[in-house]
């Protein structure tokens, strides 16, 4: 009876954690600049367990857009942004094998930021296809998760900026002053003024996307006799760089709104801290429970029982890692008529946007990642 | 065994049918009913003229991504099969401009040419919009979330020559929907 249970604990440590090579091989590759292979890797999310398919749907959708398939990346984030929806259930056999295993075997749900960040990237894939009625709708599924989680997520102003513009975009410059108070209440200022386009002029929208989001990592604490808890933590990054743009040799000063995507999410972590730690701490008991029970019989048993348990306990570290770590907007105010733009950050990295078009009384979106 | 087995069955699709709070296309029917039937009746219209409409797509405000385009189709239809309007097609605009273009290049029979300039001119304007609000229980203790959505179709003709709004009406639903927090 107690080998039966050792090999059964054994097989559960040997089954948990290694089901998503695939989307370590596609972050990789992404990273690496090979967009093309991360795009194939991930392809049909073949060979990704179910607990891991809200991964796979938000990595693909990035992935898809910074290749410029808009249209693509946004079928898959709308695919993200569903399972987010059904998953809005607290599953009886999931809780269960969580408290005996790990938060691992639990399927992804996304951090709350992540959740809302679905979203924003849905609406900037809409703008860029200049499907002004989705991206609004997608402005109001975002405001939706505000609401679900307001303090976790007031820090992140580019996303209730861009709400206001996909207002703006529909004539709707009511609902649009309303998030810029909001957004003005949020980033400590007194007033936030978006002004219309004056005749004779256009619009150029930029979302400027820097560094990579940080990753999550695992605090251990280890307890005599053999309690371990492993805490999942989002490492230090550095926020995002100042941008300067200059068109046609001049320097420009538009308006720019930062969010640092590091610090939001780790806030969303902090804030679901209670919920995890509540099962650690039960899990910690169910499994002194049973190394004792075993011990009762079979001390060698115990022991063996303990080992096990102690390497089971592992921090769940899953995010959505090919996220930048910061995300600006800038609306810059042009001439209508043909522009030629350089945008730099301040670790001089810089990249031309030739040629931009800019039409009277319109918006032109641009996309870009340093 | 029989329990393991893939099925399908025909649906009526104007019997209501939902599985959650959200629109769906039996909703679709029965709004375009509500807001067609009293505009074939309205007084606005003299009988004896049949006034030529030009119907821009109804706009969704609502937080779902729903084909308005299937609502915008269902109303023009059954005014057509009305027979009490005319409607120019504004979504066949580019394709009729390119087929009379060839038409005019030399390639086309002289008598069986399209003459340009000879098309119908609007003289109203048919828009509508789609909104929605949604309302999710407060959390407390519970076992069920219940959400509650309501929508409304708002429909409006305008006078092409003068700007003025000549009819305005509204199609409302409101429904609600409860799931199990805890599921299996």
């Amino acid at each position: 009876m107690v080998k039966l249970r050792v090999i059964l604990l054994v097989s559960i440590l040997l089954s948990t954690g290694c089901s998503s090579l695939p989307l370590q091989k596609a972050r990789n590759e992404f990273y690496s600049g090979d967009l093309a292979k991360a795009d194939h890797i991930l392809e049909g999310c073949k060979g990704i367990s179910e607990k891991d398919l809200l991964l796979c749907y938000m990595e693909k959708g990035l992935i898809l857009y910074y290749q410029g398939a808009y249209e693509e990346s946004t079928a898959v984030l709308l695919k993200a942004s569903q399972f987010i929806k059904s998953q809005d259930q607290i599953s009886v056999t999931e809780q269960s094998s969580a408290v005996l295993v790990n938060d691992n075997v639990n399927t992804y749900k996304g951090e709350y930021s992540e959740r809302l960040w679905v979203h924003t990237f849905l609406m900037m894939n809409f703008l860029l296809q200049y499907k002004y009625e989705d991206a609004l709708v997608e402005a109001k599924q975002a405001l939706e998760v505000y609401d679900e989680y307001p303090g976790s997520l007031a820090d992140d102003h580019f996303t209730r900026a861009l709400i206001a513009l996909c207002f703006e975009n529909m004539n709707l410059p009511d609902d649009a002053r309303i998030e810029y108070e909001k957004l003005a209440g949020e980033m400590g200022i007194e007033k936030f003024i978006a002004e219309p386009i004056a005749p004779g002029k256009g619009e150029l929208v930029l979302f400027i996307a820097q560094g990579r989001v940080p990753t999550k990592v695992a605090t251990e604490i280890v307890l005599p006799p053999s309690t371990r808890l492993s805490i999942p933590r989002y490492t230090d990054a550095s926020p995002p760089l100042p941008v300067a743009i200059r068109s046609d040799g001049m320097t420009l000063d538009p308006q720019k709104i930062s969010t640092d995507l590091g610090q939001t999410a780790r806030k969303s972590l902090n804030d679901r801290s209670a919920e995890y730690l509540a099962r650690q701490a039960l899990r910690a008991g169910a499994k002194e429970a049973i190394a004792q029970k075993v011990g009762e019989n079979n001390e060698v048993g115990e022991v063996l029982t303990r080992a096990i348990l102690f390497l089971l306990e592992e921090a769940d570290t899953r995010s959505w890692e090919t996220l930048p770590g910061g995300l600006t907007l800038v609306r810059v105010t042009l001439d209508s008529g043909v522009h030629d733009l350089e945008i730099s950050s301040e670790d001089s990295k810089t990249t031309q946007l030739n040629g931009i078009d800019i039409p009277e009384g319109k918006r032109v979106y641009r996309s870009l990642r340093f | 065994m029989t329990g393991c087995m893939a099925s399908t069955k025909n649906l009526n699709p104007k019997a209501d049918l939902h599985y959650d709070a959200s629109y769906d296309f039996s909703d679709k029917t029965k709004i375009v009913d509500r807001l067609v039937t009293p505009l074939l009746k309205a007084p606005v219209f003299p009988v004896q003229e049949k006034p030529i409409l030009i119907v821009y797509p109804v706009v969704n405000e609502t937080s779902e991504h729903i084909s308005t385009g299937g609502i915008t189709d269902e109303i023009r239809m059954k005014l057509v099969q009305s027979g009490r309007f005319r409607f120019i097609n504004e979504s066949q605009r580019e394709n009729i401009q390119k087929e009379t273009d060839y038409q005019s290049q030399g390639y086309v029979d002289p008598a069986m040419q399209v003459e340009q300039g000879r098309q119908l001119g609007a003289n109203y304007i048919l828009s509508g919009t789609l909104r929605s609000i949604k309302k999710e229980q407060p959390e407390q203790m519970r076992l069920f979330k219940k959400e509650r959505i309501y929508y409304s179709l708002d429909l409006s003709i305008t006078d092409l020559k003068t700007g003025e709004i000549v009819y305005a009406d509204q199609a409302e639903l409101a429904r609600e929907a409860s799931k199990p927090i805890i599921g299996w």
